[in-house]
């Protein structure tokens, strides 16, 4: 038998067939194909298939990812951790921080050169020569940087060494201008 | 990143189970998950979180589609009469097919069939019935009318239907097997 010999209403029970199992046809269309699955045990018997077909994808698992694709993933998007030792051989950071410390070391000197004209307890000689060692840390960073093509933004280093370190000490002094015991001492 | 991995966490299983019924192949599925994570990290700073989910399917369809061409491509003689063949005749579907057919072989025997028919079909499918999503969100994931998606899974049940018939017959006495 060829497609042609089949009767229409057959033909159009095979159409619509996954439609009548879902219950997306309208009252009339549902009632017409239930009217002839009735009489028609052929129709019956690719409705009964059509619905171990449905059951059967129905059954079937949404499937679990196994840990080891996601584990491969990460391996390719997350870049290792680098421990200290790997940070310290990368040549930017060595001039971040040389500049701190030399950032450092200009603040200490400039509130130190402050501080006594009060109480002098460095020499000036000192002074001159710990300004010289912090000029030539910064001249040393400039060397650095157009070496490695990495800069550090005095912003940076205004923002995050010098400001911090001005502030404690300036509150380290007021502490001492302060404190009777501080004015003996300094006194003494 | 936590917020990828968390990410990754909640589409992880969609995306295997979607090239896993796609293409048949736990391995296949398995590479086509991977790829498309990794592609979700390369393009994560463009993607809004809820459109997430839509450019995932969208992206494992694509690498399924890919994989589906390259079979194609090697197996260029064995489909090039697939149009060709007619319909099921009446006097075929006259009894129940399969009905000697084992629970567990009929299973097989529909995972092939789902991953031979032709996509947009095979994917609406899958993300319908067994991935259980609303017509919405497939209309959504792969960017196309609501109407055309319902035109697709009434076509690819029906699909899925014959090619179940015409893999029975192709075997006699057997079945075409994967995991």
């Amino acid at each position: 038998m060829s497609r042609k010999d089949i009767p229409d209403a057959c033909l159009n029970v095979g159409e619509k067939i996954e439609s009548y199992l879902n219950g997306e046809l309208t009252a009339v269309e549902q009632a017409e194909i239930a009217a002839h699955l009735a009489s028609c045990p052929e129709c019956r018997a690719d409705l009964a298939f059509a619905q171990r077909i449905a059951d059967t994808l129905h059954s079937l698992p949404q499937e679990r990812c196994p840990d080891r694709v996601i584990e491969r993933v990460y391996e390719r998007v997350v870049p290792p951790r680098s421990t200290f030792r790997d940070r310290w051989r990368v040549p930017t950071w060595r001039p971040v921080l040389i500049g701190s410390c030399a950032a450092l070391l200009l603040a200490v000197t400039a509130l130190i050169g402050q501080k006594e004209m009060t109480t002098p307890r460095y020499a000036e000689a000192d002074i001159r020569a710990a300004e010289r060692e912090a000029r030539w840390a910064l001249a040393y960073i400039g060397l650095l940087g157009e070496r490695t093509g990495k800069t550090v933004k005095s912003s940076v280093i205004d923002e995050r060494i010098i400001l911090p370190v001005v502030r404690t000490l300036e509150k380290s002094l007021d502490r001492d201008n302060a404190d009777p015991k501080g004015e003996v001492r300094n006194a003494g | 990143m936590r917020r990828y991995k968390a990410m990754v966490e909640q589409c992880r299983h969609r995306i295997y189970s979607l090239a896993y019924h796609s293409l048949g192949s736990r391995e296949e599925a398995e590479d086509v998950t991977q790829e498309v994570l990794v592609r979700l990290w390369q393009h994560w700073s463009e993607l809004a979180e809820s459109h997430v989910m839509p450019w995932v399917i969208r992206v494992t369809r694509n690498a399924c589609l890919d994989l589906h061409r390259k079979r194609q491509t090697r197996q260029a003689l064995l489909d090039q009469h697939q149009d060709e063949k007619p319909g099921m005749s009446h006097s075929e579907l006259s009894f129940v097919p399969g009905l000697a057919m084992d629970q567990a072989d009929f299973r097989r025997q529909v995972k092939d069939a789902l991953s031979a028919i032709e996509d947009p079909y095979r994917t609406i499918v899958i993300l319908r019935e067994i991935e259980d999503m609303t017509y919405q969100q497939i209309a959504a994931a792969l960017e196309m009318p609501l109407n055309s998606v319902k035109v697709y899974l009434h076509r690819g049940r029906r699909m899925l239907r014959e090619r179940f018939l015409e893999l029975e017959n192709q075997v006699p006495g057997g079945l075409a097997h994967e995991s």
